[in-house]
C-alpha cells in the first residue's frame, strides 16, 4: 500500500513537469511583448527559443513579422523583427525584407566596433543580413536588386550572394558578373570566387 | 686546385652544380677549404643560398686562417672573409626581411652583414673573454637574440647595441614566438617567452615574428634544418607594402575607411568612424594559392556619452572571440606574397539602450580594445602559424582623437581594463 502510495506520487510529479519539448508558451504574451520598447529584446530571445521547439511558435513569427517589418517606423521593435525573420528564415518575410531593403543601409541596428569583416559578413546591415541567413528562397528578391542602378543596392546583393553562398547564389553571382558595370563590385565578386574556388 | 660548388637538388629530381670559389691548396689539409659544420648552407632569402666555409690555415699556400661567408645566386656569388672571427662559423640565421641582413656568429664574436655584397654592418663581441655567444633568433625590425654564456640572454638592436642580459635565461633555447602568445585574460600576452631551467619567463618586448624563412639557427621550429614555410608580418603604420594592391578606400574598398595610409585615422567626419588601417603579409616559400587564412577578434570598449541632457554616462561593450571574414585577401597563385587589410575601430556614437550598437549618443571618452589571432595554415601539410595582435584606440574627454595614446602591435591586451 505504502509502495503504491510512492508510486503514485512519482507519476503525478511526473506529469506535473513539461520537459522540454512540451514546455507551453503563451504566444500571444510574446509577441505582445515583441511590440513594446522596453520588453522587445527579451522577447525576441524567447521567440527564438520557443521556435527553436515548437513549429507553431515559429508559423506565428511567420505570419506576424511581415506586418512589423512593413511599419515606417524604424526603431528597436522593427530590428527585432528585421532579426527574427532571419534567424528563423522566415521565407514568409521576404516581401517586406525586399521593401526595407531598398531603404538603402540603415544607421541603426549596426555594431559600433567595426572591421573590414563586419561589412563582408553583413553585420552591419541588418536588412541584408537577415536576406541572406533566409538563404535560397531570398534570391528571387536579390536577383531583382542586381539589377539597380544604383552601384550601392548591387553592391549589398552581391554581399547577400557570397554570405548565402550556396550553388543557387554562386551561378546568380556568376550570371551577373559580366555585366556588372561598377569595376569594385566586379572585383569584389572576383576576388570572393577566387578564395571559393581555392 | 679545389672547387667549391653549391648542389641545388630540386623538388623533381634534377641536380644543378654551380661552382663559386676555386682556391689553390697543395698537399696539407690545413690549405684546403672546409664547410662549416654548424650552418652548413641556409637560404638567403632572396632565392640564393649563404654558405660558410673556412680555410684552417698553416704552411704553405694559405699560411694564414680565414673564414668565409658566400651568398651564392643565379646572379653570381658573393664571396667574403670576416675578419672579426678567429674559428669557423657556427651559426647563421636571417634577420627581417625588409633589413636584408643575416647575421653569423663563430661561437664568440657575432656579425651582423648585408645580404648582398656580404659588407658587415656591426660586430657584436662578448664582455667576457671566456664567454661563448649562440645566436637563439632574430627579431623583427633588424634586431637578435644571443644567449651569452656567462651573462645570460641579450637582446641586440638593430644596431647591435646590446639590451641589459638576463642572467636567469642562461641556456635558454628558442621556441616559436608566435605560438607563445596565449591568450589568457586579465593580463598583457603576446610577451615573446624563453624557456630555460624549465621555467618559461618573459625577456621583453611584443611577440617579434620576424619576417624571415631562417630567423633561428636550425631553421623552423617545428622542422630542424629546415626553412620556415612562412613568415608573417603586421604592419600598423606607414604606407602599403609595394604588391599589395587591396584597397581601404574607393570602389574597391570599405564602406566607412577614408584613408589608404596605415595607422590610427579619423573619419569622424567622413565616414562616422576612428580606424586603425593596417596590413597583413604573409611571405610564402612555395606558393600563396596554397595556404588559408583565417581572422578571428575580440573586442571591449568603455567610456563615456553625453545624454540628451549633455550629462556624462557610461558605456560599454564587449564581444567574446568570434570569426570575422577576410574580405580583402589578395592571394594569387604563383606569388609568394598573401596579403590582407583591416580597418578596426568605433563609431562616433553608441545606442544608450543597446551599448553594443551605433546611436546618438555622442562619444566623448572611449578606449576601445581589438585583440585579433590571424591563422595562415598550409593546404598541403598540417603546418599552421598564429600570430596575435591588438589595435587599441583613444578618444580623449571633449571626444578628441588621441593619436598619443592609441596604439597597435603584436600580442594580445586585456579587454577587461
Amino acid at each position: 500500500m505504502r509502495r503504491a502510495f510512492w508510486i503514485l506520487l512519482i507519476a503525478i510529479y511526473s506529469l506535473s513537469i513539461p520537459t522540454r519539448s512540451q514546455q507551453p508558451y503563451d504566444s500571444a504574451t510574446l509577441f505582445a511583448q515583441l511590440s513594446q520598447m522596453s520588453t522587445t529584446d527579451r522577447a525576441a530571445k524567447h521567440i527564438l527559443e520557443a521556435a527553436s521547439q515548437d513549429p507553431s511558435v515559429r508559423q506565428q513569427a511567420a505570419e506576424k513579422l511581415p506586418e512589423m517589418i512593413d511599419k515606417a517606423e524604424i526603431n528597436e521593435v522593427w530590428l527585432n523583427a528585421v532579426r527574427l525573420a532571419g534567424k528563423l528564415k522566415a521565407s514568409e518575410t521576404v516581401p517586406s525584407l525586399q521593401k526595407a531593403f531598398l531603404l538603402g543601409k540603415l544607421d541603426i541596428g549596426r555594431p559600433a566596433n567595426m572591421t573590414m569583416g563586419t561589412e563582408g559578413l553583413l553585420n552591419d546591415d541588418v536588412v541584408a543580413k537577415a536576406l541572406a541567413e533566409i538563404g535560397d528562397p531570398s534570391l528571387p528578391a536579390v536577383k531583382g536588386f542586381l539589377k539597380s542602378a544604383d552601384p550601392k543596392m548591387r553592391r549589398r546583393a552581391v554581399l547577400i550572394l557570397t554570405n548565402i553562398n550556396s550553388s543557387a547564389s554562386r551561378s546568380l553571382l556568376q550570371d551577373h558578373l559580366p555585366g556588372e558595370t561598377d569595376p569594385g563590385i566586379k572585383n569584389l565578386i572576383k576576388r570572393w570566387q577566387d578564395r571559393v574556388q581555392q | 686546385m679545389q672547387t667549391l660548388s653549391v648542389i641545388s637538388l630540386a623538388p623533381n629530381g634534377t641536380a644543378a652544380v654551380t661552382p663559386f670559389r676555386t682556391i689553390t691548396a697543395d698537399g696539407n689539409s690545413s690549405n684546403w677549404a672546409f664547410l662549416s659544420v654548424g650552418p652548413g648552407v641556409i637560404p638567403d632569402g632572396q632565392g640564393g643560398t649563404l654558405v660558410a666555409w673556412y680555410i684552417p690555415g698553416g704552411t704553405g699556400s694559405n699560411p694564414n686562417a680565414s673564414y668565409h661567408i658566400a651568398d651564392v645566386s643565379n646572379s653570381g656569388t658573393v664571396d667574403r672573409n670576416y675578419s672579426a672571427f678567429s674559428q669557423p662559423v657556427g651559426q647563421m640565421v636571417l634577420g627581417d626581411s625588409s633589413t636584408g641582413l643575416a647575421y653569423a656568429s663563430d661561437g664568440f664574436s657575432v656579425v651582423a652583414f648585408n645580404i648582398s655584397g656580404g659588407s658587415p654592418v656591426w660586430t657584436y663581441t662578448p664582455t667576457s673573454n671566456t664567454s661563448s655567444t649562440n645566436i637563439l633568433i632574430s627579431t623583427t625590425g633588424g634586431g637578435l637574440s644571443v644567449n651569452d654564456s656567462q651573462a645570460g640572454v641579450i637582446q641586440l638592436d638593430s644596431t647591435g647595441q646590446p639590451a641589459s642580459p638576463t642572467a636567469s635565461l642562461l641556456g635558454a633555447t628558442p621556441l616559436d614566438p608566435s605560438t607563445l602568445a596565449v591568450n589568457t585574460w586579465g593580463a598583457n600576452v603576446g610577451p615573446w617567452s624563453k624557456v630555460a631551467n624549465q621555467q618559461a619567463l618573459v625577456v621583453a618586448g611584443p611577440v617579434m615574428v620576424p619576417v624571415s624563412e631562417w630567423s633561428e639557427p636550425a631553421g623552423a621550429p617545428q622542422s630542424q634544418q629546415a626553412a620556415m614555410p612562412i613568415s608573417v608580418r603586421i604592419n600598423f603604420t606607414g604606407s602599403k607594402t609595394p604588391g599589395d594592391n587591396l584597397m581601404f578606400t574607393g570602389a574597391n574598398g570599405a564602406s566607412y575607411t577614408c584613408s589608404e595610409a596605415l595607422g590610427l585615422q579619423d573619419c569622424t567626419t567622413i565616414t562616422g568612424y576612428r580606424l586603425w588601417d593596417l596590413e597583413g603579409n604573409g611571405h610564402v616559400y612555395n606558393d600563396a594559392s596554397k595556404w588559408t587564412v583565417a581572422v578571428t577578434n575580440e573586442y571591449g570598449y568603455k567610456g563615456f556619452y553625453r545624454d540628451s541632457s549633455n550629462n556624462l554616462q557610461p558605456f560599454s561593450c564587449s564581444q567574446p572571440l568570434h570569426p570575422d571574414a577576410l574580405n580583402f585577401l589578395q592571394q594569387p597563385a604563383g606569388q609568394q606574397s598573401i596579403f590582407y587589410i583591416d580597418a578596426p575601430g568605433p563609431y562616433w556614437g553608441i545606442n544608450p539602450s543597446s551599448q553594443c550598437a551605433t546611436g546618438t549618443g555622442v562619444i566623448d571618452s572611449e578606449t576601445d580594445t581589438f585583440n585579433f589571432q590571424v591563422t595562415f595554415t598550409s593546404k598541403l601539410s598540417s603546418y599552421h602559424r598564429t600570430v596575435y595582435y591588438y589595435v587599441k584606440i583613444v578618444v580623449a574627454p571633449g571626444g578628441t582623437t588621441d593619436f598619443v595614446n592609441s596604439q597597435a602591435g603584436y600580442g594580445n591586451l586585456s579587454r577587461f581594463f
